[in-house]
């Protein structure tokens, strides 16, 4: 045997020339530990045992104990290896494994000892690290992969739900600027028809489509216009050329919208003048369910 | 019901009165065994086959949104109206002013913003008309842009509502000449610019 030494060949040596059998010989497993702690005691530092053991012991169940107490008070960590893992497991393997300690008498097996070593052994054989390390690989990778997906699918459909959402908005905003457009025609049709045969009703039409600020400037001097247009014997029918809504302006209850018009004059005897152009930029506000026209400027 | 099916449904219960009831025995049984199998189909691989299945059916649906919805929209909002609209009132006011001492520098500045048919008339009318009279007469153009606004919205083109005030003097009127007009103007989208087709005044 070897006395402590850092020789790391020597050790090598020392090991390759262990030999062990389960005989009719006393196996004092016990009594070797202990001794084993009595011999690195006086050393300071940290201190390990690697045990080489097959675990078994034919000692009394009273130096188990009395060993036990000495590893409570030692500050030592111990590596138990397994040898001879077979010798524990005989054909009625299930009745000795199971069995608490007491039932196996002489076999007893050190607590630490008994699995610990058999499962490093199995791991220590050549081919089952590597199967044991794809098997614990492989459901990683499909947990990865499963994660990824979920991650994506989520984001996918969030996504979806906020281009259907900015969709509606888009929509709804096409479909606004479509009404105030329509609306805007219709203001700006009744404020280029006039007919002297009729000036009130003209007036009270484009009184209708108005609102704000536009509706009480038209309604003060509605009757001078309705004057001016009985005294102008003539027939104006508008047509509106073009409409462009500012989308910048709009919002959900007003919008500015540009409007070029053209208005054909028939005078009393039915003669025709040249067409009127006209380009108005249009304020149109929500007045209960309708749009109206709360300004008019028409630009020259 | 036919004569004919009842006597071949008797005939049938004649030849084998117990095959009938076998046939609805064995189908409760054909079910269980059904059940059975998909209860005991591996959990790990249904989840995978379901995972796959959600995952090419949201992406495909997100791509599809992507391209038939998002961006149509976004080549339609207010901020592709604004560029089309910027580009019609500059093109606009590139296109109606110009002075006798620049017209050349002029004219092609404006015809670098025009295209298609509009493009090919207003080079042969610059060429042959604007071009000699400007010259001849020093006429002197200048346009603003009042306000424009987009009258219509594609993806691709645009028809832009644009009020313009120009101020004309030549030698022969020295006094500036004001004209107020509106023009429709379309633009068009060319390798992600916006240039005019079609420039008509209403």
């Amino acid at each position: 045997m070897l006395a402590f030494t850092p020789d790391k060949n020597a050790l090598l040596n020392a090991l390759g020339q262990i030999q062990f059998s389960v005989g009719m010989g006393q196996l004092n497993f016990y009594d070797a530990v202990s001794t084993a702690l009595d011999w690195i005691a006086p050393l300071s530092g940290k201190k390990a045992l690697v045990l080489l053991t097959t675990g078994l012991d034919s000692s009394s169940a009273a130096r188990w104990d009395a060993l036990v107490q000495k590893l409570r008070a030692r500050d030592v960590v111990i590596f138990p290896v397994a040898l001879g893992g077979w010798l524990r497991r005989p054909p009625d393997k299930k009745k000795k494994a199971t069995g608490p300690p007491e039932e196996i008498g002489d076999d007893r097996v050190a607590e630490a000892g008994a699995d610990v070593p058999s499962r490093v052994a199995s791991d220590v054989a050549a081919e089952k690290p590597r199967w044991h390390r794809r098997w614990r690989r492989r459901p990683r990778l499909a947990t990865l992969a499963g994660s990824l997906a979920v991650i994506i699918i989520v984001a996918s459909l969030a996504a979806s739900a906020d281009i259907v959402l900015q969709h509606r908005n888009a929509s709804h905003q096409h479909q606004r600027a479509a009404e105030f457009a329509a609306a805007a025609r219709e203001g700006v049709v009744t404020l280029t028809s006039l007919d002297f045969n009729d000036a009130k009703a003209g007036v009270q039409r484009i009184i209708g489509n108005s609102t704000g600020s536009f509706r009480d400037d038209f309604a003060k001097m509605a009757g001078d216009f309705t004057k001016v247009v009985e005294q102008s014997k003539v027939v104006e029918r508008g047509t509106v050329q073009a409409v462009a809504v500012d989308l910048d302006s709009m919002t959900n209850d007003s919008a500015i919208v540009l409007i070029a018009s053209t208005s054909e004059v028939t005078n009393a005897a039915g003669a025709k003048q040249d067409p009127r152009s006209f380009k108005l930029i249009v304020t149109l506000t929500r007045d209960g369910d309708q749009l109206k026209m709360s300004k008019v400027e028409f630009v020259s | 019901m036919t004569i004919g099916e009842t006597s071949s449904a008797e005939e049938c219960a004649a030849v084998d009165p117990t095959a009938h009831i076998e046939g609805q025995d064995a189908k409760p049984r054909q079910l269980k065994r059904f059940a059975v199998r998909v209860t005991q189909l591996p959990r790990v691989k249904l989840l995978p086959a379901l995972l796959a299945l959600l995952f090419v059916a949201s992406t495909a649906l997100a791509a599809g949104l992507l391209y038939f919805q998002y961006r149509p929209d976004r080549a339609t909002d207010a901020a592709a109206a604004k560029a089309a609209i910027t580009a019609a009132s500059e093109g606009t006011v590139a296109i109606l002013s110009y002075s006798p001492d620049t017209f050349e520098r002029d004219f092609s500045s404006a015809k670098s913003r025009l295209t298609g048919d509009f493009l090919s008339y207003y080079s042969q009318f610059t060429q042959e008309i604007v071009g000699p009279a400007a010259k001849q007469k020093s006429v002197k153009s200048s346009a603003v842009v009042v306000r424009a606004a987009a009258s219509e919205m594609h993806p691709d083109s645009a028809v832009v509502l644009v009020f313009i005030n120009q101020s004309t003097v030549s030698a022969d009127r020295p006094e500036p000449a004001l004209t107020s007009s509106s023009v429709l103007v379309t633009v068009t989208k060319a390798s992600d610019k916006w240039l005019i087709s079609s420039f008509s005044p209403v």
